[in-house]
């Protein structure tokens, strides 16, 4: 545990001062989204503004929609808080990436590792079969599936993500395996006659995971651009629950007295994917350097 | 199996007949409509109040001065939307669609600013003892921009196509319309099922009152929407779908203005739809487009603020004859108890709603399906609707969550579950978060969002064959029109089930869109007796005890009356309204241009 | 060789392809509800014999696989059947639209090509320098911007901040013309083009630093020649290979891309279509634009799969 923590300490001050600060947003965010959930998990009211609270329903005077002590950075169309709606909204990003991330992970770098482990008939189908999925540009399948299924809460969404996601990783997983597999390592665990089930898991599987971690982060970023699009379009979480995609959304209304209610979610959206693509790039970067040192 | 609910909707149609006979309706033949004793202001003072123009500005002036009219120029206006489809018996047309329809063909009749139906194709029309035949005289000479003359005959062939068409089918059947028959070139006949004494407020809709080449229809179907032929003032030239519709001068055209000049006096007029509130009015600002259609407050006020700005540009302004908001479908508990109803009734905030959509003062709160501006609205009604009072509307449903015998089975003190549920539209998604967050914050009820595309809302709302039980809970929906009453209350109203009907000695009447669920045997006589009967005072009797009863019953809830906005550049005369034959004024309302007898100043 | 890595090739396409339709014509098919609904407008509803002659009509009540048969029959003879909402074929909305989606597809990758190989050029060669450094910001910046809020980011800056060009409408070349056109066409397109770009100006700036260090390059700096004539002839050369492949391939993403960019500055292409098809549930338009970009997909990848095999040795070899 020690080594563990001292280990991403020293990995941390290698990184290049931006790597740093993308990571260090990545984590706001994180913390961030699961914050702004505490409220609902455990009902006890935290020190953040309520994202559906609408002031002037109750009497109360309508807020002006720039940033003020109040709201820290403005209130939207129906003078919500941006503040509390970005953070809530990062929720439905963490959500999705992580859903796509994780199904990536297991069943991609499984089924990856597997298939280019076995070789035979099983790869053959099972990449021609993936194939199919990966002949449609990613956004018009999503779309044609999550507007004809009517898919609107968020669990349903980011399993439709999650699996439409999978193809990718196995692609990857299989083509590091087929690098893998073929060095001595594995012959010599072959040789002394290792199970195959023994060495898909000690040797292929945990050599093959960097690089599928870095493509991991560098996806997430993707995703949450394509689930920020389909918000965009009103196809994804339902309303009233923000996102970033459906606040750019809501904000286009009003685009010709202000541009920032469109602004924040903007800005975080871009932010997190650059954070993702650069700490990404910079793992991929060393794993390349690892693996091209074997 | 199926063919027997038909005969369901027939009937419920029949009872028309007997209601007639036992309201001892003695009306006379003539028709309110046509009577030219209505209509006896001018065209220029019409001019003003068909488009009431934004407050403290000097454009009113502008339309005092007749200015004259003069040959040539095109326009370039900036729609919605695009248009579905061009074929008026066939395809659902809104507002954009409208414009393009209202420029290529010509309707039967019109409706007046003030509410009654005047000339157009048809000079004059009256009507049977008991309102079950309707005959019009054509005007002569017409042909379509094919060169086919237009006869009685036309109309007769229509008739089939209007029968099954997707548009005019549904309202085939509201009016009850039996036959089309030419009595000779210039005479045709209407014959109905049964007794409606508003039957040529069906006329002034496009999809039954358009006049259109049923020959070349019949030739080339799908074809028409693209290249559609009417006897309107312009032709079509071009058709870039989503991107732009260019129509020409017709230079047949059979109509003149005052002075005897042929109309149109515009050369060509060019189309754009232009989805994004905001890039519309700036294609106006900036000159790319000059004129423009909204039907969104915010815009409104984004326009109005230019025009504060200096933007030379003319507001004209319509309170539209119709209101937006919600149904309960009554036969999905908790919404079947009227304390519900009305409780969430009280606890929404019109004029917040109104203010989220950003119109405080542009839109103005409903109470009843017709505006202040229209000849049906009533005084009684608008001080019989619940005000906003959230206190009390809490008060009333911790009443219903309180009883022990609540309709939704829940334990006493659970909150009640409620669906609300609208379509994509960005006004409406403000709209519902307001009901949402004022609904939620009482601790009472929980509510689910959802929007589901139009074909899709509507679906739910209709529900399956044979019943025809929607599965919604609280549903938007518009209702209204400029239109006579009958033509969209009627079909509302009826009884919604067969044990329904029966309950009430109505065996067998029945209809599948009365989508509220909600069935009442005073309003259903009322509507029914509504229409067999001409004289205006009656009927307004009528309808105002059926708005009355909304008021108590509470089958819908209203956010307000939609405010549209006809914005164009400075320079452009006659675009907000038609002067009839007859030399009354009149105009479908909504915002659509009438190119008809449009010109430019410079 | 290469003619029974052809064969193999197109056998798989056509599998492919096969396979892609199946599941275009299943994913919507199968959709909960009745078409019906779609077809016909709410005043239509209560009309019972018009829904049962409609139901005739597009025999809708056969079994799905003769369906599908009849449907995919129909789609090789290019008829995609027509929308329940506006009775337009399908092949013609396509038709009609295609000319916008894709000069937008190929007006991004020219710009994206014509940019990114002076900054990934300049770039390499002056490595680690302030251009390089500053130019690495932007590439990371323009990968990472959503495409449909660079759009509105675009109209708000130069449509209603500057004025300087329209946010609507089409000006279609055959009618006024190439400049006309252009203005319409010039921000949609910046906005597709920001990925692409950004990936390409990586790309040639490390394909660049490594030819930069080869042999040759270093003898003809030796040699006194004149910078900018070794990074135009020597290097950037043999950078165009790898360079060509990669703006083909992006060629098949931008035709995906550009769905969302139309309907930002609602264009009258193939986007725009789809998604208006989605949002009034106008399931055969649906099917029929996305099984035509999926095909369109499919063969580009293709052919782009083909084109590297050809030219580059290595792959041959394999």
């Amino acid at each position: 545990m020690r080594s563990l923590s001292r280990r991403f300490g020293t990995a941390f001050l290698a990184m290049p001062l931006v790597v740093k600060i993308a990571l260090m947003w990545l984590i706001f965010i994180v913390a961030a989204a699961i914050y702004s959930r505490l409220d609902r998990l455990f009902g006890q009211a935290l020190p953040l503004q309520d994202p559906f609270y609408q002031p002037f329903l109750f009497g109360e005077a309508r807020p002006v929609e720039g940033p003020s002590t109040a709201h820290y950075l403005g209130t939207d169309v129906l003078s919500r808080d941006n503040l509390a709606r970005l953070l809530h909204g990062a929720w439905v990003s963490l959500i999705v990436a992580a859903t796509v991330v994780s199904f990536g992970l297991v069943f991609g770098g499984f089924i990856g590792a597997f298939v280019g482990y076995t070789r035979g008939k099983v790869e053959t189908v099972t990449m021609a079969t993936l194939d199919v999925i990966l002949a449609f540009p990613p956004l018009v399948l999503l779309l044609a599936l999550v507007a004809v299924y009517k898919v609107r809460n968020l669990t349903m969404i980011a399993l439709v993500f999650g699996v439409l996601g999978i193809p990718t990783y196995v692609r990857i997983a299989r083509a590091s395996t087929l690098g893998v597999a073929g060095r001595e390592f594995v012959q010599a665990a072959e040789a002394i006659g290792t199970k195959r089930t023994a060495i898909l898991f000690r040797e292929i599987i945990p050599n093959i995971m960097p690089a599928l971690f870095a493509y991991a982060l560098i996806n997430a970023g993707y995703v949450i651009v394509i689930e920020g699009t389909l918000s965009y379009l009103g196809l994804s979480v339902q309303i009233p629950e923000p996102t970033w995609g459906n606040m750019i959304n809501e904000g286009r209304r009003d685009i010709r007295q202000t541009i920032l209610p469109i602004f924040w979610p903007g800005l975080f959206l871009t932010l997190s994917v650059v954070s993702l693509n650069l700490v990404g790039d910079w793992l991929q970067q060393r794993v390349a350097v690892r693996s091209s040192a074997l | 199996m199926k063919s027997s609910w038909l005969k369901i909707i027939a009937s419920f149609f029949a009872i028309a007949l007997i209601a007639a006979a036992c309201g001892g309706s003695d009306s006379g033949s003539s028709d309110t409509a046509s009577s030219s004793e209505t209509a006896t202001e001018t065209a220029e003072e019409e001019v003003i109040e068909a488009g009431t123009e934004a407050e403290g500005d000097v454009d009113t002036e502008v339309e005092e001065v007749v200015e004259k009219s003069s040959y040539g120029g095109s326009l370039t206006i900036g729609l919605e939307a695009e248009a579905t489809g061009l074929r008026p018996w066939e395809d659902p047309c809104s507002s954009p669609c409208l414009t393009m329809i209202a420029a290529i063909y010509d309707t039967l009749v019109q409706i007046r600013t003030d509410g009654t139906i005047g000339p157009w194709l048809a000079t004059d029309w009256s009507a049977n003892e008991d309102f079950t035949e309707w005959t019009f005289n054509l005007v002569e000479g017409v042909t379509f921009h094919n060169g086919t003359p237009f006869t009685a005959q036309t109309l007769v062939d229509m008739f089939p196509l209007q029968q099954f068409g997707a548009a005019a089918g549904g309202i085939v059947t509201a009016a009850g319309l039996k036959e089309v028959v030419a009595v000779d070139d210039t005479t045709v006949k209407y014959v109905l099922k049964s007794a409606h004494s508003a039957f040529p407020s069906f006329l002034v809709q496009t999809p039954l009152g358009a006049a259109f080449d049923p020959e070349a229809a019949n030739a080339d179907f799908d074809g028409y929407s693209m290249n559609p032929i009417g006897t309107g003032a312009f032709m079509m030239e071009k058709r870039d779908l989503d991107n732009e519709t260019v129509v020409v001068r017709n230079p047949n055209y059979w109509m003149s203005d005052a002075d005897g000049n042929q109309l149109p006096y515009l050369d060509s007029v060019n189309f754009r739809p232009i989805p994004d509130e905001g890039t519309r009015l700036d294609s106006l600002l900036s000159g790319t487009t000059q004129a423009m259609q909204t039907l969104r407050q915010g815009t409104i006020r984004d326009a109005r603020s230019a025009k504060e700005d200096g933007a030379d540009i003319i507001l004209l302004e319509f309170q539209g004859n119709n209101v937006g908001g919600g149904m309960y479908n009554l036969n999905n508990p908790p919404l079947d108890d009227v304390r519900v109803r009305k409780a969430l009734t009280q606890m929404n905030n019109q004029e917040a709603t109104i203010e989220a959509l950003g119109g405080t003062g542009i839109s103005l709160p409903g109470t009843q399906w017709f505006s202040p501006d229209s000849p049906w609205y009533s005084e009684k009604v608008a001080a019989a609707w619940p005000k906003f009072d959230y206190e009390a509307g809490q008060a009333l449903l911790k009443e219903y969550v309180d009883d022990p015998e609540r309709s939704d089975g829940k334990a006493v003190g659970e909150k009640i579950e409620v669906e609300l549920s609208c379509p994509p539209d960005p006004t409406l998604i403000a709209a519902v978060q307001v009901s949402e967050q004022l609904w939620t914050a009482t601790g009472m009820v929980d509510v689910t969002l959802t929007n589901y595309d139009q074909q899709t809302h509507i679906g739910y709302a209709l529900g399956a064959p044979p019943d025809f039980q929607g599965s919604h809970g609280v549903h938007c929906w518009r209702w209204s029109s400029d239109n006579d009453p009958s033509t969209e209350l009627n079909r509302q109203l009826a009884p919604h089930t067969l044990e329904v009907a029966a309950a009430y000695g109505l065996d067998g009447i029945f209809t599948p869109t009365n989508f509220f669920n909600y069935f009442d045997v005073e309003v259903f006589g009322a509507l029914v007796q509504a229409i067999s009967t001409d004289v205006f005072e009656e009927r307004y009797a009528l309808y105002e005890m059926v708005m009355m009863k909304f008021a108590t019953d509470l089958p819908v809830y209203y956010s307000g009356h939609t405010a549209t906005l006809l914005a164009v550049e400075a320079g452009i005369e006659g675009i907000n309204g038609w002067v009839l034959p007859d030399g009354t004024f009149g105009g479908q309302g909504w915002s659509i241009p009438q190119l008809n007898q449009a010109f430019l100043t410079n | 060789m290469l003619g029974k890595v052809l064969v193999v090739k197109t056998v798989r396409l056509i599998a492919t392809l096969f396979a892609v339709s199946l599941l275009t014509f299943l994913l919507v098919e199968q959709l909960p509800g009745d078409p019906i609904l779609a077809i016909l407008p709410p005043g239509g509803l209560d009309d019972l014999e018009t829904i049962e002659r409609i139901r005739k009509e597009l025999r809708l009540d056969d079994p799905v696989l003769t369906r599908y048969f009849r449907w995919a029959g129909d789609a090789l003879q290019g008829d995609l059947g027509k929308s329940y909402i506006t009775d337009q074929p399908v092949s013609d909305a396509i038709k009609d639209r295609i000319p916008v989606t894709m000069e937008l597809a190929l007006l991004a990758t020219l710009i994206a090509a014509f940019l990114a190989i002076p900054i990934g050029a300049i770039s390499a060669y002056r490595e680690g320098g302030y251009f390089d450094r500053t130019m690495s910001a932007f590439t990371t910046a323009a990968l990472s911007i959503p495409g449909f809020l660079a759009g509105i980011f675009f109209i708000w800056l130069f449509t209603l901040k500057f004025n300087w060009l329209p946010s609507t409408g089409w000006n279609r070349i055959t009618d006024k013309g190439l400049l006309a056109n252009l203005q319409t066409a010039i921000l949609p397109a910046g906005a597709l083009a920001l990925a692409p770009l950004a990936i390409n100006a990586r790309l040639i700036r490390a394909d660049m630093i490594g030819t930069l260090k080869e042999d040759y390059i270093l003898s003809a700096k030796a040699k006194g020649l004149r910078d900018r004539y070794i990074l135009m002839r020597h290097a950037l050369r043999p950078s165009s290979l790898t360079a060509i492949t990669v703006f083909a391939l992006q060629l098949g993403g931008l035709i995906g891309g550009t769905v969302v960019i139309e309907n930002v500055f609602a264009l009258p292409g193939l986007g725009t279509r789809l998604i208006s098809g989605i949002y009034q549930r106008d399931v055969v338009m649906i099917q029929g634009i996305t099984l035509f970009i999926a095909t369109v997909y499919v063969v580009v990848n293709a052919l782009v799969d083909l084109l590297y095999a050809a030219l580059d040795p290595r792959i041959r070899r394999q």
